[in-house]
């Protein structure tokens, strides 16, 4: 059972389209995410940033064919949070 | 850093849920293997159970398997290989509960396939083969497209 806990780190609009494209995959790299929300380098760095403080995310820089990529990840801390986060959301439609 | 206190209505909350079923869906989509992909992945998935039904000492159908075998392994491979140059990697083990209950429900079945056809091929219902090949192919190329991450797609053609 998850812990059921509305997080408001995760609730603000991007992060938690963040966190959903993460849960969703084992890794994505810095590009393909800053593609996917249509936001700029600076604006997803300062969400990743919020994250990364709260341990929600691991972000490792790997060189491939000479190109360095940075792949992010959601932490199993991070995916519990929005595991409960979901739960939460649920929880409030559901008692209407 | 956690505030546990909610403070957001019922309408906030189903614009949120909404909004990440949207998300869920196009990235299940950026991440599923393309159409022609999942159709060659499930042909040799197909024919590993048919050709394991067919085997009988070692006739030529052992080598159908074999060979079946070698071409679904590389397949997946080309897909994780393909995935991780466009940026992205798919989860391969589970990271949920959900995911491995999903997981767990979907080897059952495959299992018992396999299984059943072999048994029922060996005991000279020679029909099962192409039943049992062609339903677990059927079964993986609906789970691929649908479940690419043990997530549900909803096609609603509202995003992307």
């Amino acid at each position: 059972m998850n812990n059921v806990s509305f997080d408001p780190l995760i609730h603000a609009q991007n992060r938690l389209q963040i966190c959903a494209i993460l849960a969703a995959t084992a890794e994505i790299e810095f590009k393909v995410l800053r593609e996917k929300l249509e936001v700029s380098d600076s604006v997803l760095s300062k969400h990743l940033k919020a994250l990364e403080d709260a341990q929600y995310l691991c972000a490792q820089k790997r060189s491939n064919m000479g190109r360095q990529r940075t792949w992010l990840s959601l932490s199993k801390t991070g995916r519990e949070a929005y595991n409960g986060h979901l739960a939460a959301l649920r929880n409030i439609v559901g008692s209407v | 850093m956690k505030n546990k206190e909610q403070n957001i209505s019922a309408e906030e909350a189903k614009l949120a849920l909404d909004n990440l079923a949207n998300i869920d869906s196009s990235t299940n989509k950026l991440i599923r293997p393309p159409l022609w992909l999942t159709v060659i992945m499930a042909f040799f998935y197909g024919m590993m159970t048919f050709s394991w039904a067919s085997t009988r000492h070692e006739n030529l159908w052992m080598l159908g398997l074999i060979i079946s075998s070698i071409c679904f392994l590389a397949s997946v491979a080309f897909y994780l290989y393909s995935s991780h140059l466009l940026g992205i990697k798919p989860k391969v083990l589970p990271k949920s509960r959900a995911e491995c209950f999903y997981h767990l429900l979907s080897g059952i079945f495959f299992g018992a396939v396999i299984i059943l056809t072999r048994a029922l091929s060996v005991n000279g219902f020679e029909y099962s083969a192409y039943i049992g090949g062609l339903l677990n192919a059927i079964v993986l190329a609906y789970l691929l497209h649908h479940y690419s991450t043990g997530n549900y797609i909803k096609d609603n053609g509202n995003h992307e």
